[in-house]
């Protein structure tokens, strides 16, 4: 177990390298000289100076990346351009209400998603399956920011059951989670339908029935518990994209998360935020792919000899 | 594979409802009962009437002919995005399975850290570096779409390469470029085909998105997302402004999303990249 973690851990060191680096870039990126851009049309030149010398842009290329690398390991991801404070603090607090957002939908992708597979795989070939199999791929193809805007508007502004926008309590969650979480419980939907199907088939769940035990029973203890793994494998995939989708939720319910601060930061031209919050959300979702592929270890030993 | 394609009985529907959109995006100018830019400000935000089927929006443009214009503008979206995703990912995945370590590992290696983003931030990231319009969210979500078209190109490559005659070419003295055009392409297109099916219903949804973020087609442009950020204002006063973008993005993506089931049932494929 021990050689497994190692050599996950050594697969682990050039991605986070790629990662840091897609990160610095990001400012190379911009077309012609990156300080004049972001100072705005009109900027003096002596503030477009003073940008490129906080920016740390007049060191060649490779100085510029290893002095960033430096500071980055050092959790400093540099000052805001806009508020002059320190980046990572504010990333952080507001990473922490996107992670509350994520939980919440997970928690409705898990329920709606796991329900509606398990029915439309019992009740194969029925309307029942027709009609869910139709709402997973229609789960899956919905804009969620579309979703969020009608959802706010019937039950925000038309029915005035929960507020419209903000962080507030719990009732504040409802909307934006469900919104959030049905592209998931679309997709765990329809996995939990093929790997129920495929373990109904299997001869010792005709065995459990043959011997007298309860569809019901065999269902929750023989079927859904073989089923677990490849359910687990998706819903532990949908919540790094719970973190990509949050940029869009969070805009239409104003959630004072991390993809909002994103999306400002990148109308405002404030890079240093950008790159932070880039960096934040993929090392996040590298360290969860790490902690599944683990976990999966040490619940299957065969996964640790692959 | 016809056979096959029929018995998924949503990939009909989805088929010809994914040739009616790239039907209406193609005959746009002659369906379009206005110009898509022409603004009147003595008819803002009107509900639906015979003059404006769709009603008109805050600048008074007309709703439906910026619906039909807007297909034009993300089936373009998603044709480039195809072209880049399908170009460097198979070029990519294709390589690397073929010639092995260490440029193997050096191009997996890429396309693993393009695929520690989600796909809109990585998008995102590029169009914040480039700055919005059409042609850099094309770039941007062309980019993010790489990964999985180099991921399946590398597999079926691999499993390619061990078949006789690939050998037997080999053993013949058949360049490398001719036995990856000849051989290998062809045989790993289905697979391909599938995911690029898919990708469609993506690409759509967000670069949709992005305008929604107004990161992506600037004004005057027609394009679904925009248009669902700018009407959100009015959404009390008329629901139509929101709920017309919204159902056009669904109701695409729904459609090459049942087509490229049925494909990969009819194809007989599975995407594991």
């Amino acid at each position: 177990m021990t050689r497994f973690v190692v050599r996950r851990f050594a697969t682990l060191v050039p991605v986070l390298f790629g990662v840091s680096l897609v990160a610095f870039l990001l400012i190379h990126l911009i077309p012609g000289d990156p300080a004049e851009v972001i100072a705005g049309p009109g900027a003096a030149g002596a503030d477009i100076a003073q940008l490129r010398q906080q920016l740390g842009l007049n060191a060649p290329l490779p100085l510029q990346y290893a002095d960033w690398l430096a500071r980055t390991s050092h959790a400093d991801l540099g000052r805001s351009l806009l508020t002059r404070q320190a980046v990572l603090p504010e990333l952080l607090d507001r990473f922490g209400n996107t992670l509350r957002l994520a939980v919440a939908a997970m928690l409705v992708a898990l329920a709606l998603g796991l329900t509606a597979g398990v029915v439309a795989a019992v009740r194969r070939g029925t309307v029942w399956d027709l009609a869910l199999s139709l709402f997973a791929i229609a789960g899956v193809s919905v804009p969620i920011f579309w979703l969020g805007l009608l959802f706010m508007l019937w039950f925000a502004l038309n029915l005035g059951w929960v507020p419209a926008t903000g962080m507030a309590g719990p009732e504040t969650y409802v909307l934006p989670a469900l919104a959030l979480g049905l592209n998931a419980a679309a997709l765990i939907s329809r996995i939990t339908r093929s790997s129920v199907l495929e373990i109904l088939g299997r001869d010792y769940v005709r065995t459990a029935l043959a011997k007298g035990l309860s569809a019901r029973r065999v269902l929750w203890r023989h079927v859904l518990r073989s089923s677990a793994v490849p359910i687990v494998t998706v819903a532990a995939l949908q919540f790094g994209y719970l973190l990509g989708g949050a940029v869009l939720t969070e805009t239409v319910f104003v959630w004072p998360g991390l993809g909002r601060l994103l999306v400002e930061a990148i109308q405002r031209r404030d890079f240093p935020v950008v790159q932070g919050g880039i960096l934040l959300i993929a090392v996040t979702l590298i360290l969860l792919n790490l902690a599944t592929d683990i976990l999966y270890a040490v619940a299957d030993p065969r996964i640790r000899y692959q | 594979m016809w056979r096959r394609f029929r018995r998924n009985k949503l990939a009909i529907p989805g088929g010809a409802l994914a040739l009616m959109v790239i039907a209406v995006a193609l005959c746009a100018p002659w369906l379009a009962p206005y110009d898509p830019t022409a603004q009147d400000l003595t008819a803002v935000v009107q509900p639906p009437s015979h003059a404006h089927l769709l009603g008109t929006d805050e600048l008074g443009r007309d709703v439906l002919s910026r619906i039909v214009y807007g297909a034009r503008t993300s089936l373009l979206i998603a044709v480039v995005v195809l072209a880049i995703a399908f170009g460097v990912g198979t070029a990519m995945g294709v390589a690397g399975g073929w010639y092995g370590p260490p440029l193997d590992d050096v191009l997996m290696r890429i396309v693993d850290t393009l695929m520690a983003f989600p796909s809109i931030l990585l998008a995102l990231a590029i169009v914040a570096a480039l700055g919005p319009g059409v042609f850099n969210v094309m770039i941007a979500v062309g980019v993010s779409a790489v990964p999985p078209f180099a991921r399946i190109a590398r597999a079926a490559v691999l499993s390619l390469r061990a078949e006789t005659y690939v050998e037997a070419a080999q053993a013949i003295g058949v360049g490398d470029a001719r036995i990856v055009l000849r051989h290998l392409l062809p045989n790993s297109l289905g697979v391909l085909v599938v995911q690029a099916t898919l990708l469609v219903a993506t690409a759509i949804q967000t670069a949709a998105g992005l305008g929604f973020l107004g990161l992506g087609a600037q004004p005057p442009v027609a394009e679904w997302g925009t248009m669902l950020s700018d009407s959100r204002v009015h959404m009390r006063i008329d629901p139509t402004l929101v709920a017309v973008p919204g159902l056009a993005i669904l109701v695409t993506t729904m459609a090459f999303n049942l087509l490229g089931d049925g494909l990969r049932d009819a194809l007989d494929v599975r995407l594991r990249p």
